[in-house]
């Protein structure tokens, strides 16, 4: 056995042990990762190599699985779209080549059809008055033709394309027709215009009439107003004028047809309608109340008159009604033509257009399926896009690239109310169309551009489309306010940091930054609304009471002085003696009294709007709606006045026709309205030029309409939280007061605010306060402000609340002992404690409140997300990218409420006194 | 005998229907160490608060330096301001540190300059013998030395008239020392006191009289040695022999 050493022991003069930080915790899932993935740096190289891979991976399944489970018929059709693209530019290329060849045919087919048409238009003139009589008076009314020369002057201008893009339009159309099915029948579409052999059959029967002399016309007109009379002859039936039926009176009219030199005119509508109506039914063989309206309406247009469309149906009618019974009574005729009539109502849909002519310059785009094919299968792309996998609507990428029923009515189900209009794909295929087939390159490169998202998309890459980012970021960030502006964003910007700083650190902590933090949202309001201040000009309405004295301009400009006045004595008596005493009293005086001084100054020195009248004044626009000016000679009331007065007197002229004299009249009457609108703008156009005197615009004025985006969220999220913060506290003494009154009030407050939903606040203060408050332009983003700190702050009262009930009683007893007031005991002693205490619960409302402002959308604020889903992805053109815009804005709100949450764990950790 | 500094007549409070102090009258000379016991519920506590107007009385008088107790504010805070009190639990203000406690009512409600106020809280620190815990919070502190801190806060205010309402019941025996020797100290030093306790050592030494009370009533006062050597009423007699 070893000898049991000494126990005694002296630790040698300098070997004292120094302090050493703690061993590493070794315990939980921290301990572990400690000892196994942190312990040596090339463990902490693979762990970081591995959560870096983890990340990449994790990413990877949400851009592929994630968001390109909406995009599988994106991805089917990515090969398509390479082709598409370099086909469509081919066709740019071969449309640059045409142009020349066509410019040269097209003058030449111009000058033709222009002479053609003259002659047409001519003759047409005719047949038409002729059987509009006719037909109007069959009918026993009378219809108008509504410009119907003009409209064939304008096809003339406007030369071939329209008929050739309506020729294209019904292919198109009959294409996606599934009742379509042999390409014979499409063909045989073409084969409705009329021949060069009809064309001039029409032209021929027009001819007598054209020949006739001036005498003969004169004549001629006579015995039509004879038959028209004839036909309109009415008698009396159980006390109701009726038309007389017409195999009562058709012996009559054929005996005076019989007399009238222009023989066989009368019957001409009725013969050329049938013509139409038996190649309509050779070629089509389907039932032509089946075609839509809407493309019929698209053809007639160039082709028939109404007259003759008209015509066309009652020969239908009669056709299908068949003939009226031998010796029906005449209530039976009447009951037989009511029935062509509606007949006829129901035939209107069975119209086929006639097309004059195609020069055989355009037939070769017509014919060109390639590009058809590249329509048709970007409208199948971007429809796949939309179909959800889920719905079972798949779509299938082996479609005929020229019958894809299945993705068409797939979109109509999708959206049934949508028109092709310029924004969507369709209305973009359209106008690509007819700018190819107008020659226009710089037209069919703007309809070009409305593909940019895919062809972003389709450069590249798979899954994700990000361009919408790329594209619409000043949106997101700024919605739409000027750009020349924007050095105001950021200023607003610096200075939010800059009174931001002395929360964070006690560093800036001294009177200069806690002014800066007590003006800034002044100097928000000012520098992104814009500032203009008015020097003089105030005015008192004359004849005003007391009440529109101390509410008129001038009255307000002097009650802010007096506000001043105050604040400052306030301020001065604070800082004196009287301090010591009212101290409180003085400091809410001044508060008071610099809130009157502000909105007295509203409207009158500082002067937002004034940014318009100043635009009138600087650029010499005082005297526009003045007589002298060229505008104000078109609109000026006095203008108008002069000008009724003249017309009534040319109408007072007895050598004009009563027509004549009351279609006269009637213009006058018609300009007579539009005199007191002119009064009204002149005396607006005054006021704001009024307000304009002495006014110095310092910053010029930007409508809070124009805020928009991520800076109207934090405008609202950021001085929401700020404002509702000081408003929570108040309440939150209101209702600990010991005065019924104020306890009641706040109470009360906070009940019913805290009691409606926010939306229906948002609505409230937006649609119903205005009404309530003094007569004025109120902003609804101020208005959509105040309801938010309002909101906020009554939820925080009751957090605060809660955070001053918790404090033990004797800290208010010792407070109390030691004598100080009420003001104090609460500044310095129970409300640092009570706040500190519920730190959580206060930033769990202002993130919720900041959430909240979301909700702005209810009344059209563009905030982030609204901009997003109102300006961008609503869109057509960016539709698809819903996912990508939703998660970026989610992200962006995401980093700004962890931030906060991190901010008051950290500032928690700070303000613990128990541990340090 | 000099005015009485403070002169409780006729008073009477009830909490509720619960008449917890009945009829008590009181003078206090200046100067004068006065220890109230009594059995737990007897209302010491709630005398010495209607003292500083913690609590409110609602028959009698109560006149503290000259200033008759109404609900007026101006009068209450003037009253406060010379009276100063240390509680059982202490109620140091835990968000600030020992040198913040004490200066903040020097500076708050008299208007003492901070570096002054700062001189004054460190003298009394070091009266109390914890000058080196200026710098750090009550929460890091023992029981003892915040009491002890609690005392120096009230001195730093230069009260006429102490208030101490249990000031060991809620420390560790080891601690209890180290305030009643404060205590001691501040009595030697000519403060008038009121203090309730039922440390009967201190106050058998430090007392100028002894207040037993019981059922909201004084039973009876003497001066100490007669108090506890001779006590005259059987509810005295009870009690004393219960705690000694």
């Amino acid at each position: 056995m070893t000898e049991i050493q000494n126990v005694a022991y002296v630790r040698p003069e300098g070997e004292y042990l120094t302090e050493q930080a703690p061993p590493r915790s070794s315990e939980g899932i921290i301990g572990w990762m400690n000892a196994n993935l942190f312990a040596t740096w090339s463990d902490r190289i693979v762990t970081a190599f591995v959560a870096v891979s983890f990340v990449w991976l994790a990413w990877s399944a949400i851009d592929d699985w994630f968001i390109s489970a909406n995009w599988t018929g994106a991805t089917q059709a990515e090969g398509q779209m390479a082709e598409i693209i370099s086909d469509v530019e081919a066709k740019l290329e071969e449309a640059r080549r045409l142009e020349q060849n066509w410019s040269e045919q097209a003058e030449r087919l111009v000058a033709d059809e222009n002479q053609n048409l003259a002659n047409l238009i001519k003759d047409i003139e005719v047949t038409d008055w002729q059987a509009q009589e006719v037909v109007s008076n069959f009918r026993g009314s009378f219809r108008k033709l509504p410009g119907f020369i003009d409209e064939q002057i304008t096809i003339a201008q406007s030369k071939l394309p329209l008929s050739a893009y309506a020729r294209l339009e019904t292919v198109r159309r009959q294409l996606r027709d599934p009742r379509v099915e042999s390409a014979a029948q499409v063909e045989g579409l073409y084969e409705l215009n009329l021949s060069a052999q009809e064309q001039a059959t029409l032209i021929e029967m027009s001819r007598p009439w054209t020949a006739l002399s001036d005498e003969d016309k004169a004549t001629y007109q006579s015995q039509a107003k004879a038959i028209s009379n004839l036909l309109s002859k009415t008698e009396t039936v159980s006390g109701e004028k009726v038309l007389l039926p017409l195999n009562s009176v058709s012996a009559d009219v054929d005996a005076l047809v019989a007399e009238v030199n222009g023989e066989g005119l009368l019957e001409r509508p009725t013969r050329i309608s049938l013509q139409f109506a038996s190649l309509v039914d050779g070629v089509v063989g389907t039932p032509m109340t089946n075609i839509p309206v809407s493309r019929i309406q698209k053809m007639r247009k160039d082709t028939l008159t109404n007259v003759e469309i008209d015509a066309i149906r009652q020969a239908l009618a009669s056709e299908v009604v068949g003939p009226a019974p031998e010796g029906a009574s005449r209530f039976q005729l009447n009951a037989h033509n009511k029935k062509v009539d509606a007949e006829a109502g129901n035939i209107t849909d069975g119209m086929v257009f006639l097309n004059r002519d195609m020069p055989a310059g355009y037939d070769e785009a017509i014919e060109n399926q390639g590009m058809l094919r590249a329509l048709d299968a970007m409208d199948f792309w971007s429809a796949a896009r939309l179909v959800a996998e889920p719905e079972g609507v798949e779509p299938e990428s082996n479609l005929p690239p020229l019958k894809a029923p299945l993705v068409y009515s797939a979109l109509e189900a999708q959206f049934p109310n949508v028109q092709p209009g310029p924004e969507s794909y369709a209305g973009s295929t359209h106008a690509l169309v007819e700018a190819y087939l107008e020659n226009d390159l710089d037209a069919m490169k703007a309809a070009w551009q409305h593909f940019e998202p895919l062809t972003i998309w389709a450069s590249g890459n798979d899954g994700s489309n990000w361009a919408v980012i790329g594209k619409n970021w000043t949106k997101l960030l700024w919605g739409t306010y000027p750009e020349e502006s924007l050095w105001r964003v950021g200023l607003v910007l610096v200075g939010l940091i800059l009174a931001a700083l002395p929360i964070v650190s006690p560093m800036f902590r001294n009177t200069a930054f806690f002014v800066w933090a007590g003006i800034y949202p002044l100097f928000l309001l000012f520098m992104l609304g814009g500032l203009s201040i008015r020097l003089y000009g105030w005015s008192v309405p004359e004849d005003a009471n007391l009440f529109q004295t101390l509410y008129s301009e001038l009255g307000r400009v002097y009650q802010a002085l007096i506000a001043l006045a105050v604040a400052v004595a306030a301020f001065v008596l604070q800082r004196g003696a009287l301090g010591k005493t009212a101290g409180p009293a003085l400091v809410v005086a001044q508060f008071l009294a610099f809130i009157y001084f502000i909105i007295m100054m509203w409207g009158t020195v500082i002067n937002p709007k004034a940014a318009q009248s100043n635009i009138l004044v600087d650029n010499n626009f005082t005297g526009l709606l003045t007589a002298d000016h060229p505008l104000g000679q078109q609109v000026s009331a006095d203008n108008l006045l002069a000008e009724i007065d003249r017309l009534n007197n040319l109408a007072a002229d007895d050598s004009l026709s009563p027509d004549e004299a009351q279609a006269l009249r009637r213009e006058a009457q018609e300009k007579r309205t539009g005199v007191s609108k002119a009064r009204t703008a002149e005396r607006d156009f005054a006021n704001v030029v009024k307000k304009g005197e002495g006014t110095f615009v310092v910053l010029p004025f930007v409508k809070s309409l124009e805020w928009g985006g991520l800076l109207v969220t934090m405008v609202l999220g950021v001085l929401g939280m700020a404002a509702s913060l000081p408003i929570g506290i108040i309440l939150a003494f209101g209702r600990q007061s010991t005065l019924p009154i104020v306890r009641w009030f706040s109470t009360g407050f906070i009940e019913v605010i805290r009691g409606v939903p926010l939306i229906a606040l948002l609505l409230i203060v937006t649609f119903v306060l205005p009404k309530l408050l003094p007569d004025a332009e109120y902003s609804k983003l101020g208005l959509v402000f105040v309801a938010i700190c309002v909101f906020g702050g009554v939820y925080q009262a009751e957090v605060v609340r809660g955070g001053l009930q918790s404090l033990p009683r004797g800290q208010y007893e010792a407070a109390q002992a030691m004598g100080l007031n009420f003001w104090q005991m609460s500044r310095l002693i129970t409300l640092p404690q009570a706040l500190k205490a519920v730190i959580p619960a206060i930033v769990n409302t202002f993130i919720g409140l900041f959430k909240d402002t979301t909700l702005v959308i209810v009344v059209g604020i563009l905030d982030f997300l609204t901009v997003a889903d109102a300006q961008i992805t609503a869109k057509n053109a960016w539709n698809a990218t819903k996912p990508e815009t939703l998660l970026v804005i989610s992200l962006v709100f995401f980093v700004l409420m962890f931030s906060l949450s991190r901010y008051s764990m950290w500032l928690e950790r700070r303000l613990a006194t128990d541990h340090r | 005998m000099s005015e009485p500094i403070i002169t409780v007549k006729n008073m009477n409070k009830w909490y509720g229907q619960f008449h917890v102090l009945r009829d008590i009258n009181l003078d206090v000379a200046e100067k004068e160490r006065i220890v109230i016991c009594g059995p737990s519920g007897s209302g010491k506590s709630t005398l010495i608060r209607c003292i500083n107007r913690l609590e409110e009385h609602q028959a009698g008088d109560i006149v503290v330096d000259g200033i008759t107790l109404t609900s007026n504010l101006t009068d209450i805070e003037t009253i406060r301001r010379e009276v100063g009190m240390v509680f059982q639990h202490f109620n140091l203000f835990p968000h600030l540190t020992v040198l913040e406690n004490c200066t903040l009512a020097p500076m708050r409600v008299r208007g003492v300059p901070r570096k002054e106020a700062e001189e004054l809280a460190m003298h009394y620190l070091e009266k109390v013998k914890i000058p080196e815990q200026a710098g750090k919070f009550p929460g890091q502190l023992s029981g003892g030395q915040q009491q002890r801190v609690a005392i120096a806060r009230s001195l730093c205010m230069r009260p006429k008239i102490m208030l101490f309402d249990e000031p060991t019941s809620a420390l560790d025996p080891e601690m209890i020392k180290e305030v009643l020797d404060t205590m001691v100290e501040l009595a030697d030093e000519g403060m008038t006191m009121l203090v309730v306790t039922h440390e009967m050592g201190f106050a058998r030494r430090v007392a100028d009289r002894v207040i037993f009370m019981a059922d909201g009533q004084i039973i009876e006062q003497n001066k100490p040695e007669a108090f506890f050597d001779n006590p005259q009423h059987a509810r005295t007699q009870e009690f004393l022999s219960q705690i000694l």
